[in-house]
């Protein structure tokens, strides 16, 4: 009797811990992809809204994107679906078009920090706007939530 | 000399029929390019094309609070898509909602926008269609809920809550902006997320763009209330937006805004987008969002 008790209070602690390391992993990926949404807008107002006294710093912001693009397919490991998370269930079904959008992303930031590299203002928008619309979007078109 | 001039004339008749030819192709390239931007901006492939399949040949699943649909095949395939259909045909399901049998259609299929739509647009719509190749697929029978599988209820629906009518422009406004009305009310359709749905599935015009939950989709209020709507956009965050997905949060857009953005308005010429701003911007705000969590 003994025994079983003590098999059932195990099993219980590990199911609440996984729980509770699904909840601290939402966490963490909801984190980076805000911070993502942090230098998106300040990548913005640098390149479209007219604050080019900070154009030092658009290498940062791109090269921060370009960091953090590499581990987004681990930050979805499987099972960790959550009620305060946005991601979709299909992430689990198609996980290699899940990470080949996540490396899209991490092409499209390369190519940004390069644009950034070479000065030219032009390309520089062009590439940013092609990062948040075939980098960032694409996923989001599939695999988050509405 | 009688052989010279007539050999004159057959080249100069051949030359003719070249030129005719030509100006008829040109004009015909010229409609289905026009076709094109319509079938973009009214999303029909976001419903019609199967994730990887062939263009227009039948979509994936419609999953709403009434059923599944299958969104059926419109290549011009004469059994399984739609290749027989006359252009009568064609445009009365587009403005009408009823098949070329007679029978009404599903709201599902956003003709309650769509019947808003000109003539000419919906002619250029299919000589587009018609220039697809033609794929043999056979949709699914929907499978609704009962008592929404009854398409003969659908004639009550009608009476109920659809009249057919044309884009009606308003005299007291600027081209721009009836321009803009157009494109959102007829062709863009962006009021079927955006405007909340009584029980019965009909759109709820009082509440205009006040944001709806439909199913999955959430779509936010997007009228110029400050505090529920996006009063605080700029217009170029609004262009911006409607452009690149990039949002004045630099958040990006994700699931239908996604695909409305990029096969619609991020290709929309900048003429189109502005009307389109113009429009959005004068709509009357609406003080609640039934897609923000209180
Ligand atoms: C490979 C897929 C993928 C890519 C690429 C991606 N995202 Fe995300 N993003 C997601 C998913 C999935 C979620 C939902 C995560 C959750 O809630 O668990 C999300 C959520 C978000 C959120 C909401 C975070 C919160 O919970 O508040 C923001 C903001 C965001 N992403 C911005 C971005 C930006 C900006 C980029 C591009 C620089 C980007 N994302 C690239 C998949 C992606
Ligand atoms: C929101 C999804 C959606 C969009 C967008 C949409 N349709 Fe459909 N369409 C449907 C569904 C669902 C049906 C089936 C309706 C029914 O069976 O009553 C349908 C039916 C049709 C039919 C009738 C086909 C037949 O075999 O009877 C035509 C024609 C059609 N759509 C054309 C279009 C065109 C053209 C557009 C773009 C201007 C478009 N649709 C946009 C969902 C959509
Ligand atoms: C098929 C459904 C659908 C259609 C059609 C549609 N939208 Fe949306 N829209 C959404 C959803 C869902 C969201 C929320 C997701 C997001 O913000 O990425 C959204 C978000 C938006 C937002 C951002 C609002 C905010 O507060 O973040 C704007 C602006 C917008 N839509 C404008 C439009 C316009 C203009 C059209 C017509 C050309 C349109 N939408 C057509 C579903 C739709």
């Amino acid at each position: 009797m003994n025994k079983r008790w003590f098999v059932a209070v195990m099993a219980a602690a590990c199911i609440s811990s996984a729980w509770a390391d699904v909840k601290a992993i939402v966490a963490y990926r909801q984190g980076v992809m805000k911070s993502f949404g942090g230098h998106m807008q300040a990548l913005k107002a640098i390149l479209a809204e007219g604050q080019k006294q900070f154009q030092p710093n658009a290498l940062f912001h791109g090269e921060a994107i370009l960091g953090l693009a590499k581990s987004i397919p681990d930050m979805f490991p499987q099972g960790s679906e959550h009620r305060k998370s946005a991601a979709k269930k299909e992430i689990w079904k198609n996980f290699p078009d899940f990470t080949s959008r996540a490396q899209t992303l991490e092409r499209l930031s390369q190519e940004f920090v390069q644009a950034v590299k070479g000065g030219d203002e032009a390309a520089m928008k062009a590439a940013f706007q092609k990062m948040g619309k075939e980098g960032c979007s694409a996923c989001h078109e599939k695999y988050r939530k509405d | 000399m009688k052989n010279i001039a007539r050999i004159d004339f057959k080249l100069w008749a051949v030359g003719l029929l070249l030129w005719v030819g030509a100006v008829w192709a040109a004009e015909r390239e010229d409609l289905i390019r026009r076709g094109e931007k319509v079938f973009l901006l009214g999303g029909c492939g976001n419903c019609h094309t199967a994730e990887s399949g062939p263009l227009a040949a039948g979509g994936e699943p419609l999953i709403t609070p009434f059923g599944t649909f299958y969104p059926p095949n419109l290549t011009p395939d004469p059994e399984t898509g739609i290749g027989k259909w006359s252009e009568e045909e064609f445009i009365q399901a587009l403005q009408e909602g009823i098949s070329p049998e007679g029978q009404p259609y599903y709201p599902a299929f956003p003709f309650t926008s769509y019947t808003k739509m000109s003539v000419r647009d919906i002619r250029a719509l299919r000589a587009y269609l018609k220039a697809l190749p033609a794929v043999k697929r056979r949709a699914p029978e929907h499978e609704l809920r009962f008592p929404f599988n009854l398409r003969p209820g659908l004639w009550v629906w009608r009476w109920l809550f659809f009249r057919p009518e044309r884009f009606k422009p308003d005299p007291f406004r600027s081209e721009t902006w009836n321009r803009g009305a157009y494109l959102v009310e007829a062709i863009g359709h962006c009021g079927e997320c955006h405007t909340p749905r009584n029980f019965l599935g009909a759109l709820d015009w009082d509440r205009a763009y006040g944001g709806a939950v439909l199913g999955e989709i959430k779509a936010p209020n997007i009228t110029p209330d400050p505090d529920y709507g996006i009063g605080e956009w700029s217009r170029e965050d609004l262009s911006y937006f409607l452009k690149t997905g990039i949002k004045p949060d630099g958040d990006t857009a994700s699931g239908e805004m996604a695909k409305v953005i990029r096969g619609g308005t991020a290709r929309l010429d900048e003429a189109d987008l502005a009307a389109i701003i113009e429009y959005l911007t004068s709509l009357r705000p609406i003080a609640s969002d039934p897609t923000q969590k209180p």
